[in-house]
């Protein structure tokens, strides 16, 4: 069971890339759960064809002895689990505190199966505390993958979030698995995302081209992998899917200094030379 | 069955909570170990307040370190503080344990303790065991319970080599109690560590030297070498039942039981003792059972349906309540704090047994136990200090029972488990009744000889 935490600058695209990457290996025959680590409990809504039914916190809240597994671990397509951690409203509690008490609870209540092939945690973009951690603490995932565009502040987020996990990567066992590079159109954005992450000690293990068929997909509350099966964007989740199956590329994180990630945007567009 | 609303669902909040907090029991399961040092991953209040309540009941100095966390604490973490104290409590307190449990903000804010405690450099012989432990997330059983599982996972060694020897895991029980359990067990198994064993610490003078520690607690060695241990008696679900399910990676297979408080549940002990060890009743034990149902048999009639209010943690509510409906009690309202949905289950199948129309809370308050006491006067209360509030208003006598027993002295020294505890219980009830039934006899007429 390969459990893998999916973290990136809030609004990037990690959901709908967590999504439709989990059912293209569920479409090849992988068994997957995808843990929604988000108090906007958004991240299973292409999955499941709708935003869930209760999140395993309202769950708690309103039947705080007796919750069952069935009642917080709904299936999606293609027998996809899905589990929304849930929390509170913005501006109150504290949705960090609400993770681990899900995580937990989903642990408690034998969610981990071993059959699984795969554990996904969805986690919101800002890891602005413990909590959101919770999910690459020892003994939870192992592999995490970045999802970043070419955008300053994306590259920016990501080489912070980098920093958190390179203490947790240097204390226990948890490693990153790459930069899924999902595109903005920005101006030399392949080149700039693969130097970022070569200098970040990792690589970028796919790019996603920006295609509005995803945007489609989403309104109609689907995955493009049943949205549109026949699309090239299908296919590049497709590959998406393969190229984490067969990743060897597991690292500690190198996260780069504020002057050197500025050099790296003010090197590429004087390499492209338009302005 | 019964029902019973105080305004239950109407009422939002706790008026006089039942229970005290998780890190409680935790600070209670690590003073069982010899030569430890509890260490409080919070704001220096907290621990402050349960060494007091510990402090309270067996009126000694308990000492437990604290991270003191600031408010910079809450912002950037609690990392920096716990090294810090760490390092601190090893140089100046030289434990040869220390067991961190957490607390509501370093819950709150998530700090990875467990990541934390991998990193930090351990004098060598010595150890560190963590326990995961929220203050809004439980009673000191659960406490109790995490501890107990933390040190049962995170000391002992793998691949032992198994000899005839007994783990019994008492649960949160009085040093004296632990004792009379011991006892027993010793009487069956030639070999057996009791874990964590308060006794030769709480009911031992605090040495004045902070480097010292008391004499009792199960030494660190019989921890490391536990996967030894062929058998395992588990007593108490909610404390002891996390600890117990940890064995099996030790290869250990915990038969889980009620505190033997009471003649059934002290059978059910005994029984199990006698399976897992292939060995006879000792006579003596027989002898002291016989003389139990002897003097209950006696005292009988005196105790036949008088009504009684238990309000304790929920491991020795259950079997108080299996026994005094055994003897022809009433125990009509049974209320506990936080406690698992067994409790409920289990006073349930109780009331069922023995035909009585009662009423079980769990999750209650004080202001639960006294609506109901308004509505149904009960012969006795059976609780600890904090009744005694209740007992004076409404006129009920109160039987100090449980933890914590504040006002006071040594209550903690006598047993309630056992054969012999069932005495000392029954004299106690029947006390108590007596005592409040002569309060306001004039001195001329009180009589000089009782007959029971």
């Amino acid at each position: 069971m390969r459990q893998i935490a999916i973290y990136g600058k809030g609004g990037i695209g990690k959901s709908t890339t967590v999504q439709n990457l989990a059912a293209a290996l569920a479409e090849n025959g992988r068994k997957l759960m995808v843990i929604g680590c988000d108090p906007k409990s958004d991240c299973t809504r292409l999955l499941q064809g709708g935003c869930a039914r209760k999140t395993v916190l309202e769950e708690m809240r309103s039947n705080p002895q007796g919750v069952k597994l069935e009642d917080i671990l709904h299936e999606g397509c293609f027998g996809i689990r899905c589990v929304e951690s849930g929390g509170p409203e913005p501006g109150v509690g504290c949705a960090g505190r609400g993770i681990i008490t899900a995580i937990n609870l989903l642990e408690e209540l034998g969610a981990y199966d071993k059959s699984l092939d795969y554990v996904f945690y969805d986690v919101l973009g800002d890891v602005v505390c413990g909590g959101f951690a919770m999910p690459i603490r020892e003994g939870k995932a192992h592999e995490i993958y970045i999802v970043a565009s070419g955008e300053l502040m994306s590259l920016y987020a990501a080489n912070n979030i980098a920093k958190g996990i390179a203490r947790f990567a240097n204390t226990g066992d948890v490693r990153v698995g790459g930069i899924i590079c999902n595109s903005r159109l920005v101006d030399g954005e392949q080149k700039l995302v693969d130097t970022f992450a070569q200098e970040l000690g990792t690589h970028t293990i796919s790019s996603i081209p920006r295609d509005n068929i995803v945007q489609h997909a989403e309104i109609h509350r689907q995955t493009v992998i049943t949205y549109a099966p026949d699309s090239v964007q299908a296919e590049i989740y497709r590959s998406l899917g393969t190229a984490l199956e067969n990743n060897t590329t597991f690292t500690i994180p190198t996260p780069l200094t504020q002057e050197r990630l500025e050099e790296l945007f003010m090197d590429s567009i004087q390499f492209n030379n338009k302005y | 069955m019964k029902t019973f609303d105080s305004q239950g669902d109407s009422r939002k909040l706790q008026i006089d909570p039942l229970n005290m907090c998780p890190p409680i029991g935790a600070i209670y399961a690590a003073l069982g170990i010899h030569a430890c040092l509890p260490h409080s991953h919070g704001a220096s209040g907290c621990c402050r307040f349960q060494r007091m309540e510990l402090s309270k009941h067996f009126q000694k100095i308990i000492r437990v370190t604290s991270s003191m966390l600031l408010e910079s604490s809450a912002i950037f973490g609690g990392e920096e503080n716990l090294r810090t104290a760490v390092n601190n409590a090893f140089q100046v307190y030289s434990p040869e344990v220390l067991a961190i449990h957490t607390t509501c903000l370093s819950e709150t804010i998530g700090d990875d303790v467990g990541g934390i405690v991998k990193n930090l450099d351990v004098p060598a012989s010595r150890r560190i065991v963590y326990a995961s432990t929220p203050g809004y997330a439980g009673s000191p059983l659960t406490g109790y319970a995490s501890m107990l599982e933390a040190i049962i996972r995170q000391i002992p060694a793998r691949r032992e080599k198994k000899i005839k020897k007994l783990l019994l895991l008492p649960g949160m029980l009085n040093p004296s109690d632990i004792g009379e359990v011991a006892r027993y067990a010793g009487l069956f198994f030639d070999q057996l560590t009791v874990l964590p064993d308060v006794r030769g610490v709480l009911d031992w003078q605090t040495p004045r030297n902070v480097r010292e520690y008391a004499p009792g607690g199960t030494p660190l060695a019989e921890i490391i070498s536990l996967g030894a241990c062929s058998d395992a008696i588990a007593l108490g679900a909610e404390a002891t039942a996390a600890g117990a399910s940890a064995l099996a990676e030790l290869n250990i297979t915990a038969a889980q039981l009620t505190v033997p408080v009471g003649i059934e549940a002290t059978d059910r002990f005994i029984e199990s003792l006698c399976r897992r060890s292939a060995r006879k009743v000792p006579d003596s034990i027989k002898a002291e059972r016989t003389r139990a149902v002897d003097v209950l048999m006696h005292l009988h009639p005196t105790l036949y349906h008088k009504k009684a209010a238990i309000f304790c943690d929920a491991d020795l509510a259950v079997p108080l309540t299996e026994f005094l409906a055994g003897i022809g009690m009433l125990p009509v309202f049974v209320c506990t704090g936080f406690a698992q949905k067994a409790f409920m289950d289990s006073i349930r199948a109780i009331f069922e047994r023995y035909h009585i129309d009662g009423i079980v809370l769990s999750q209650a308050d004080r202001y639960d136990l006294e609506q109901f006491l308004r509505e149904t006067p009960v012969d006795i209360l059976i609780g600890g200090s904090r009744g005694k509030i209740l007992s004076r208003k409404l006129g009920i006598p109160l039987l100090r029972f449980g933890f914590p027993v504040i006002d006071r002295p040594l209550e903690y020294l006598y047993p309630y488990t056992g054969y012999r505890g069932c005495l000392y219980l029954l004299q106690k009830i029947l006390c108590t009744l007596q005592d409040f039934a002569e309060q306001d006899t004039l001195a001329e007429d009180l009589h000089i000889a009782e007959s029971f």
